[in-house]
């Protein structure tokens, strides 16, 4: 509200400044930029600009903090040695003395995967040559995501002192950017499938009597009349029944006259079907292009909306046969899935709320209506 | 008839079974119920399905069978001449490096995707029940640290289905515990405020609130009930109070206020106010109600109490009853009409003990700023000569109240009624309700006050239906049906002793709809409020370096990743243990302690600071032009 507010006088302000440019001190000038940039920062545009840039700014921050890693060198040196080892055993034996050599080597290879799997839980990334840095610039991009969305898939996660600081500060300014953002584009949202819905729906048959929302909104209406029951013939359900088409109808077509986009309730199957359609589309995208299993990325879209974000299954990060740049790509797909269907699922929650408010406050005035005439 | 008795039963079933799965002890055993449940569900799942999902890794095998293969292949080649030669070459070695880059690249995602751990029964350790209860609370919080997940496609689905249910839940959990937790931080912020603020005020008053009650007066109560009325010289000071806004600012124990039982029955000057007090002060309990209607329901209430409170005076100021419905018991008009005794209701009346007819008690309506105020006071009768010194004293009940609502709740101490039997003296005990049922439950009679609390966050409509259902509870619970059950959506603490009531407590609370004319100087600072979590953090940090053996950065990085609900899982209690050690899973346990009270305090926290954040937005930009009014 305060928003719509806000763009209006921005608006106003635009068309007035000129005027009094000249006689205002600077402590006024002062005020007039803070609310130009202010009022544009709170308008959509702005929203999603401020989104976008703080997560591409974290990407370059943190890619610049964390790249430099030391403990490559740790696992070059592991390697050599255990190659080392393995000639050693190759000069050692004959290559005919099959079944000792290959329980030496079996038992430097088990070393060697320890060795290799300590250095990863102490935080190496494998970021040498065989792995693609992961915070490259495409890598920080999803890791300030999914910092600041609280998804948290931990895939990459700071090693240095520096980068943990960042992380905690980097954080507490960015949620309420997020969230913002979120408010923001689903509000937007909700009003265009409003305003779609309407389209679609409800003007194409302004004489539908048993549209659900129409009913309820019309029941309610008739049960808030100022009037209260003595308008009503008591106990005759039908003719309540009566009342409720009546008055469908002359509200639906006062209705059609002029859309009023924010009454417009939009069912929870909607609302239903456009979350699942979401989750699907994430399936399907996810399928393709990371190669995993219905069920696997069925899975990973739902802990990723849900911001739970086990981490278990990242995209961009399974061993592909592709090059670098089908990994950025895939970070990026990921990215943008993630903040639209977000927005979007945030937009579902509202309009189901809204509804189910209303249903509930609608059957609660008609269970009242009910006994109050019982009681009478 | 037998339609409504039927239905009303059918109702009071379903609003009790409602009411008690929203309270705040049923909400929270439901959600730890389900943890526990989901626990044992996952430790079955991931623990019996694992080895027929569980793909071993196989890599190692397959590339020592590689190196076999490039040896045997390079001796093959040139078996003529002598193999140590060849083997010297940088050819094998470059070979073999490449191979061991590979599978290194392998290990790498495997672990880093936590597709390897260490076989089956790793896996299966992982899953006890100290795990999947860690596990299940991770998910329904959204943290998701993933240091476990679930391995089979049957566990996947579960955790979808578990997660659909358990997030919800949680959440509505969290933001209970959350508003209950704010009302109780501001309640101690405003007593800590008032400690340091009226000091020397609090002195004064110190001996009314310390003094042992001492009995002889008794024989000066008036033993029929007299109405009164307090002397007029008072009210100014009353009407000081009315205007103050807050809350809780309203809520007076009594001891700011000159007003004292002995000016019952002359009207005392003030030297005998200051040094001879004999009994606790009076309670004064505000509540702000929207209309004339819910004068109605005050007058209503005392109506059912009527039996414990025979003086009872309603002094009314409010012109504005103009709309009254035909089921009211009482007319509104000649209720509230001032200084007018209530009638008795004939069968509720009989079984109170003459003790308890001993009390008067002034409820009083006022209008303002276009609300009345109905100003309820209790004063205090003669306590029995049993009865001990704290527990006779006036107690007050705070309620819960947040950004948008408040509740109210009055309380009147009353004398111990040892003479009535269990059900004789009939008491209609306050209870929970939900936003829109009210319950009047008897409570045996062995504790002093009496407290019946009324919700409401409905329009004037849902205040008359609840006057009527709670007209209907006294009815039915007036035969000696008792009903005994921790009152889980209000707190009761006596602000003077800060020992929870415990009591039959007279009251009424209301939640105000406009949120604005709550809360006024009840706000907790911003800065204050961000100390409180930065100081969890830090606990939590110095408790996890201590448990954990990491360093203070790693500990409070740690929590803050899981307090924001990010949760990376590169750090995770217990994990260096490997989850399945005695020692690692108290660390479960307390980290997962610590996550849950956690997000109740972010939960307070964003409860305490919205209201303040919107209103200095708002004031800026107002101050900036952004918004017009």
């Amino acid at each position: 509200m305060a928003i719509e507010r806000g763009r209006g006088s921005r608006h106003s302000h635009q068309s007035h400044a000129p005027h009094y440019h000249y006689v205002k001190p600077f402590g006024e000038k002062l005020k007039d930029c803070c609310r130009s940039t202010i009022a544009f920062i709170f308008s959509n545009v702005g929203v999603c600009g401020l989104m976008v840039g703080y997560t591409i700014m974290g990407a370059f921050l943190f890619s610049a903090i964390e790249s430099q890693n030391d403990v490559v060198i740790t696992a070059d040196v592991i390697r050599n040695q255990t190659i080392e080892q393995l000639w050693n055993i190759t000069v050692m034996y004959n290559v005919l003395d099959k079944p000792n050599w290959r329980a030496n080597v079996s038992h430097i290879m088990l070393t060697y995967q320890r060795a290799i799997i300590k250095l990863v839980d102490e935080g190496w990334d494998g970021g040498n040559t065989t792995l693609p840095n992961k915070w490259s610039i495409e890598g920080g991009f999803l890791y300030s995501l999914t910092v600041i969305t609280t998804i948290g898939y931990g895939h990459i996660s700071p090693n240095t002192d520096t980068g943990k600081m960042m992380t905690i500060l980097y954080t507490v300014f960015g949620m309420p950017v997020f969230l913002l953002y979120m408010a923001n584009m689903g509000d937007i949202l909700a009003k265009s499938l409003k305003w779609t819905y309407a389209k679609l729906c409800i003007c194409r048959r302004p004489e539908h009597k048993y549209d659900p929302s129409v009913v309820w909104r019309s029941a309610e209406a008739t049960l808030r009349a100022p009037a209260g029951p003595s308008n009503f013939h008591p106990e005759y359900p039908q003719e309540l029944g009566e009342e409720i088409s009546i008055d469908t109808t002359s509200w639906s077509a006062g209705r059609a006259d002029k859309v009023d986009v924010s009454s417009v309730n939009i069912p929870i199957t909607v609302s239903l079907v456009i979350m699942v359609a979401l989750l699907y589309g994430g399936t399907l995208l996810f399928e393709k292009y990371e190669g995993w299993d219905p069920l696997t990325s069925f899975y990973f879209c739902f802990i990723s909306l849900t911001t739970i974000g086990f981490g278990d299954y990242v995209p961009g990060l399974s061993v592909h046969p592709t090059g670098d740049d089908e990994k950025g790509m895939s970070f990026i797909y990921c990215s943008l899935y993630l903040m639209f269907g977000l927005a979007l699922l945030s937009m579902c929650f509202n309009l189901m709320q809204e509804e189910v408010v209303h249903k509930i406050t609608a059957c609660l005035n008609a269970i009242r209506f009910f006994k109050r005439r019982e009681t009478d | 008839m037998m339609d409504k008795c039927s239905w009303s039963g059918f109702e009071r079933g379903v609003k009790l079974v409602i009411t008690f799965v929203f309270s705040h002890v049923g909400l929270c055993a439901f959600v730890a119920g389900y943890s526990v449940a989901g626990a044992f569900l996952f430790r079955e799942l991931e623990q019996k399905y694992v080895e027929a999902h569980y793909e071993p890794l196989q890599h190692r095998t397959a590339y020592l069978q590689d190196f076999f293969n490039i040896t045997e292949r390079a001796g093959q080649e040139l078996s003529s001449q002598d193999w140590r030669e060849i083997f010297n070459s940088s050819r094998w070695r470059e070979e073999v490096m490449d191979r061991l880059a590979e599978f290194e690249a392998q290990l790498v995602t495997a672990v880093s995707n936590q597709l390897y751990d260490q076989g089956p029964d790793k896996q299966r350790e992982k899953w006890n029940v100290i795990g999947s209860l860690f596990y299940c609370v991770t998910v329904i919080t959204t943290i998701g640290y993933g240091h476990v997940s679930p391995r089979t496609w049957v566990g996947k689905m579960m955790t979808i289905v578990y997660a659909i249910i358990g997030i919800p839940l949680m959440l509505l959990c969290l933001s209970n515990i959350g508003d209950s937790m704010a009302t109780s931080f501001r309640f101690v912020y405003r007593r800590v405020c008032c400690v340091c603020c009226c000091r020397g005020q609090q002195d004064q008053d110190d001996p009314g609130s310390s003094s042992t009650l001492q009995t002889p007066n008794g024989s000066a109560e008036p033993v029929s009930p007299a109405p009164y009325t307090p002397p007029p010289r008072y009210k100014p000071s009353r009407r000081n109070m009315l205007i103050s806004p807050p809350i809780s600012a309203t809520i007076h124990r009594g001891s700011d206020n000159p007003f004292e039982p002995s000016s019952l029955t002359e009207p005392s000057n003030s030297s005998s106010k200051t040094s001879t007090p004999r009994y606790p002060r009076p309670s004064h309990t505000h509540l702000t109600l929207p209309d004339a209607e819910a004068n109605r329901i005050v007058a209503e209430c005392a109506a059912y109490t009527n039996t414990s409170v025979p003086g009872l005076v309603i002094n009314s100021l409010v012109g504005s009853n103009n709309d009254c419905h035909d089921y009211d018991m009482v007319t509104p008009n000649s209720l509230l009409s001032p200084t007018m005794t209530t009638p008795h209701t004939p069968d509720m009346s009989a079984p109170s003990s003459p003790l308890s007819q001993d009390s008067p008690s002034e409820w009083m309506v006022r209008k303002e700023n276009g609300c009345p105020h109905i100003v309820i006071e209790h004063d205090n009768e003669l306590p029995p000569s049993n009865y001990s010194t704290r527990t006779g004293s006036p107690v007050l009940t705070a309620s819960t109240h947040h950004a948008s609502c408040t509740s109210l709740a009055a309380s009147c101490p009353w004398p111990r009624q040892d003479s009535s039997p269990f059900n004789g003296g009939l008491v209609p005990y306050g209870s929970e309700a939900d936003d829109s049922c009210v319950r009047i439950r008897e409570r045996p009679p062995h504790s002093p006050g009496k407290t019946l609390v009324v919700y409401n966050t409905l329009s004037g409509d849902a205040l008359l239906e609840q006057s009527k259902v709670a007209r209907k509870m006294a009815l039915m619970n007036k035969g000696g049906f008792s009903q005994f059950r921790g009152d889980a959506t209000t707190v009761f603490t006596d602000p003077i002793s800060g020992q929870a009531v415990n009591g039959d407590m007279l009251g009424l609370s209301y939640r105000p709809i406009p949120p604005d004319t709550s809360d006024a100087d009840n706000r907790v600072p911003i800065p204050i409020v961000l100390a409180f979590v930065a100081s969890y953090i830090g606990v939590g940090s110095l408790l996890f370096g201590w448990l954990e053996d990491w360093s203070l950065l790693d500990a409070g990085y740690f929590c803050f990743i899981t307090l924001s609900t990010i949760g990376f899982g590169d750090f995770v209690p217990g994990k260096s243990l490997g989850y399945e050690t005695q020692e690692a899973q108290i660390k479960l346990v307390t980290g997962s302690l610590y996550l849950i009270f956690g997000l109740a305090v972010l939960a307070m926290s964003f409860n305490l600071v919205q209201e303040e954040v919107v209103i200095k937005c708002k004031a800026f930009a107002l101050w900036i032009g952004l918004m017009k009014e």
